[in-house]
């Protein structure tokens, strides 16, 4: 043959920038006037039956200059048929005939290109053999290689063929501080986001090389309440067996993992699906007191209470009263919790009653009574979460732990109880990063349904404005949201603009018809939408086109297995349940111990407030602390000292006011 | 750019020869690609007619059956003035002839075999004292004919020798064809009349179409008679005189009807070795054929007569020859180098 293509005579040679063997070459560039070659995207034809090709898989053009890495956006196939009629008139009519001649059928693909070798000057792609992507290749095409093992996070395996090779995200660009954040979309149902999540941490706990805690909020059902226990038998398969081996991240849960949940209103069973007999015992209370709530009383408070003269007040309350002993009406009084404010409060008004005063340093009567009003019914209104008294059970600020999952669960707490929160402890891990006395120095927050909690519309809630804070300025500090939800293009632009790295399971079409999807190509849109479960698509700031990979069932628990396992125990009776929380302090406190001082107790929430002061002082010996704290019934020895009635002669001047009348 | 005139530029660059007159285009030289073996002018010729019975007179075929054809031949040709020397136009010739196979199965095509590839610059080399190593020259009056000394006359003859060497191509690859497989079951269909060595075995498993009809063999109520023919008729079978070729049983055969169309519309004429054979399959042959009728090779606007397979195998060619930009950009360098 006389003639010969140009760029044929390259097949299976050597590269000075790229070499692959010749049986990863699956086609050829083709640049025609339609669908010429530029420096962004390139077409190339291939076999009908090569397999191997398909959206987003991962290719190389290798020209004797340039080598032009991209992924496959979209692909047609055409044959000469230029007219449908042509082929109806050729079969007479009937679709069951078959022609003698079966049209030659050409297949060809668009990729975007991710990557150019040389990247200067940048040029079209030049018309080449196109190659299937190998291992070296996809590190190139991602820019992984500058990365993958300096900081590289494995989120997942990309489909190579027949191969699969590992791909990494730049913990940089994850963990903060070049970008930082993860977002995660998709359909409810299938287990993914929750899924991704995990397994991402489990990667992040394996491969970061500096310390990370992880803080989630268990916001819906039982979804992260079994993190510590593996996946029920058969869950995976050896495919997740060996993926998880791929990828160098162990196929087991979480080795450390704390759970706390807010008690109920009854004040003594948690508020946790988390409550079967065999794990309750590893939940710790959620419960926070006056000092702790009156730092976030704009969240709790209607924003229409919160005037200036009533967050004066507070103010004051928080600076001059609380934790302090003053002296209010005569009367020396010392606030550490909300019962005592609200004797504050009496003192207060009684004082400004009795001097018919309108204004009590400075505040007005009617502010005092409304502050009063607001705050004094929070213990009632948080009931469980807020105590009112001096008990508080919190999250072990300046002692996270590294590799640690603190999960926290709002699940069954109203949104206002959830939005403080979210809110107290954001702020507090904020605080104590920037303090840097947390005790690790990477913290990443786990949110799930963002829709909820930080829509697009909606009006503005102390959550939204924390998530925003964090997702704008977290990764200076270290603080980093890994959110999810089911529909991106209806939560706060800012938040998932603000995601370095952003993954996408299965869509809905409805979704990917919103704006937000334009970039992606009507063939990614497709694939997205029909994404099997294990499937994800993700963008990060070194990949310059979305990527599809593949990830490893985790080995967790998944909620609702979990829920099955280890069903929540109905409320326990009180003696049972003072019995199973002091049980945390001392697993050997004996239950007729406890049943015994409960029944001396004179009521319920004397109980209550002994078991409050018992868990917290923690003491070596809890059963006898508890029992030395309740007061008993008609216990004269412990009524409280109260001052003594002085009663005061009206006359002090010597004369008998009685006269006058 | 196509090797030859790769090395006649390179030629003309270094020879300041000036008689050499390169052209961009030219207005006397036919350049459109041809692949038809139609003589330039109509022509009568003789036949005689052997079944049915001496009469020409329509036979119906029967159904389409599944055709057993499963490999096709086809040539092609471009042609172009390149330049005159000495006031002698020089033809850029390209001829090309491929075997194309269909898998029974999968009834895909792909190729057989290497394709067969002449190119050469055609002219009389008595006028034109041109050549050069690498440079490959068709002498057009190398059977010893001399041509007129007119331009036109001289490109007419250059044109001939160009289709002369395809056609040889095309005998060449038929040849090839019949020596690797005769005393199979595989069965050739090929464009055109039937050329190459098929007078060399008994009964060769080789059929030509012949989509052209300037020769006519018959006189004009028989002609009629032809015409006549309905979708899935053919006529009674004849053997051409006056052909250069071995002798070869042929018919006409009806593939689409021509009802309000030009009465020629889906007619071929048929070639088949001269053999019992064929009088034996005649029939079975034309039913192959009406099953070739699908996929139908439009656009292709003989795609009343052009068979898909030939198509397909033209198509192959037409993808190995210098495209019109090829050599037009070639032309172009030759001016270039012409000017220097």
């Amino acid at each position: 043959m006389s003639y010969d293509n140009e760029s044929s005579s390259q097949v299976g040679t050597n590269f000075s920038n790229c070499e692959l063997p010749p049986e990863r070459q699956i086609g050829r560039v083709i640049a025609t006037k339609d669908k010429p070659s530029t420096a962004y995207d390139f077409y190339f034809w291939t076999s009908c039956d090569d397999a191997r090709v398909g959206i987003g898989t991962l290719v190389v053009a290798v020209g004797p200059r340039t080598s032009a890495y991209g992924v496959v956006v979209e692909g047609f196939s055409f044959t000469d048929l230029e007219s449908a009629l042509h082929e109806y008139i050729g079969l007479d009519g009937d679709p069951r005939l078959e022609a003698q001649t079966i049209r030659p059928e050409v297949r060809c693909y668009r990729a975007a290109v991710l990557r150019v070798e040389p990247e200067e000057p940048l040029q079209p792609v030049p018309v080449a053999p196109v190659y299937l992507a190998d291992d070296v290749a996809v590190a190139k095409a991602l820019r992984m290689d500058s990365f993958q093992h300096k900081s590289g996070i494995p989120i997942g395996l990309y489909q190579n063929g027949d191969e699969l090779s590992p791909v990494y995200v730049d913990s940089e660009f994850l963990l903060g501080p070049e970008a930082a954040h993860l977002n995660v979309t998709g359909i409810s149902g299938l287990a993914t986001k929750t899924s991704a999540i995990e397994f991402i941490l489990l990667s992040i706990f394996k491969h970061f090389t500096k310390d990370v805690a992880v803080v989630c909020f268990n916001v819906k059902g039982p979804d992260m309440l079994f993190l510590d226990c593996p996946a029920e038998e058969g869950m995976l398969d050896e495919r997740d067996y060996e993926m998880h081996e791929r990828l160098n991240v162990p196929c087991e849960p979480f080795s450390k993992v704390k759970y706390y949940a807010p008690f109920k209103a009854d004040r003594v069973n948690l508020n946790t699906l988390r409550s079967n007999q065999e794990l309750i015992g590893s939940v710790t209370p959620l419960s926070w007191g006056l000092k702790e709530v009156l730092e976030f009383t704009e969240v709790v408070l209607n924003r229409d209470d919160i005037d200036a003269k009533a967050d004066a007040l507070i103010e004051f309350i928080r600076q001059r009263v609380v934790n302090q002993t003053t002296e209010v009406n005569g009367e020396k009084i010392s606030v550490h919790n909300f019962r005592d404010l609200n004797r504050w409060f009496d003192l207060v008004m009684r004082e400004m009653e009795e001097n018919n005063k309108s204004e009590w340093k400075t505040h007005h009567y009617a502010t005092i009574r409304k502050v009063y009003n607001r705050l004094s019914n929070l213990s009632t209104r948080y009931q469980g979460l807020i105590s009112p008294d001096e008990f508080v059970s919190d999250l072990p600020w300046g002692n996270f732990e590294d590799r640690t999952v603190y999960v926290i669960d709002v699940a069954n707490l109203e949104p206002q109880a959830q939005d403080l929160v979210f809110t107290r402890i954001v702020s507090e891990l904020r605080h104590h990063l920037e303090m840097g006395k947390l005790g690790v120095k990477h913290v990443i927050v786990v949110v799930d349904e963002l829709n909820k909690y930080a829509p697009s519309d909606g009006p503005d809630t102390y959550l939204k404005q924390t998530l925003l804070d964090v997702s704008e300025r977290g990764r200076y500090l270290g603080l980093v949201l890994f959110s999810a939800q089911q529909f991106r293009s209806q939560v706060h632009k800012r938040i998932v603009g603000n995601s370095g790295t952003c993954v996408y399971g299965r869509m809905d079409m409805d979704e990917l018809a919103t704006p937000g999807y334009q970039v992606l190509t009507p063939a990614t849109k497709e694939k997205l939408a029909t994404l099997s479960k294990g499937q994800l698509m993700i963008r990060h700031p070194h990949f310059t086109q979305p990527i599809f990979v593949k990830f490893p069932r985790p080995n967790i628990m998944r909620g609702p297995d979990g829920i099955e396992k280890y069903p929540p125990a109905e409320d326990l009776p009180l003696a049972e349940a003072v019995w199973i929380n002091l049980s945390r302090l001392d697993p050997s406190i004996s239950r007729n111990e406890v049943r015994d001082a409960v029944a001396d107790a004179d009521d319920k929430d004397e109980v209550i407030r002994a078991m409050n002061f018992t868990i917290q002082r923690a003491p070596k010996d809890p059963a006898a602390a508890f029992r030395s704290a309740i007061r008993k019934k008609a216990g004269v020895a412990n009524v409280e000292d109260k001052p003594p009635v002085v009663i005061q002669d009206a006359g002090s001047d010597g004369s008998d006011p009685f006269e006058t009348i | 750019m196509s090797e030859l005139l790769r090395r006649l530029v390179s030629h003309i660059t270094q020879r300041a020869d000036p008689r050499i007159h390169v052209v961009t285009s030219s207005n006397i030289a036919d350049e459109e690609p041809t692949t038809t073996l139609a003589p330039a002018s109509p022509q009568i010729a003789s036949a005689e007619i052997v079944e049915p019975s001496g009469k020409i007179n329509g036979v119906p075929v029967g159904e389409p059956t599944p055709s057993r054809f499963s490999y096709f031949i086809d040539g092609i040709e471009r042609r172009r003035v390149v330049m005159y020397y000495a006031g002698v136009p020089v033809l850029y010739g390209f001829a090309a002839s491929a075997c194309r196979h269909r898998d029974r199965r999968e009834r895909r095509m792909q190729t057989h075999g290497e394709p067969v590839i002449r190119e050469a610059l055609f002219c009389p080399k008595r006028l034109v004292g041109f050549c050069s190593e690498g440079i490959d020259v068709i002498d057009v009056e190398e059977n010893g004919t001399v041509f007129e000394d007119h331009p036109v006359v001289l490109l007419e003859a250059a044109k001939h020798k160009v289709s002369d060497v395809r056609a040889r191509l095309e005998a060449q690859v038929i040849s090839s064809w019949l020596a690797d497989f005769e005393g199979t079951d595989e069965w050739l269909l090929v464009d055109g009349s039937l050329s190459g060595d098929y007078h060399l075995y008994n009964a060769p498993n080789v059929v030509g179409v012949v989509k052209s009809h300037q020769t006519q063999y018959f006189p004009i109520e028989e002609q009629r008679k032809i015409l006549e023919l309905r979708v899935g008729e053919r006529s009674g079978l004849f053997v051409p005189k006056g052909r250069k070729r071995h002798e070869v049983y042929s018919w006409y055969l009806r593939l689409w009807s021509h009802h309000g169309q030009d009465a020629y519309f889906g007619l071929v004429r048929i070639e088949a070795p001269k053999c019992e054979r064929t009088l034996a399959m005649v029939d079975q042959i034309c039913q192959w054929l009406l099953a070739e009728r699908t996929p139908l090779s439009l656009p292709d606007s003989r795609w009343d007569r052009m068979l898909y397979p030939i198509r397909d195998c033209e198509q192959f060619l037409a993808s190995l020859a210098p495209s019109k930009v090829m050599l037009d950009s070639a032309m172009m360098r030759l001016v270039a180098a012409d000017r220097r």
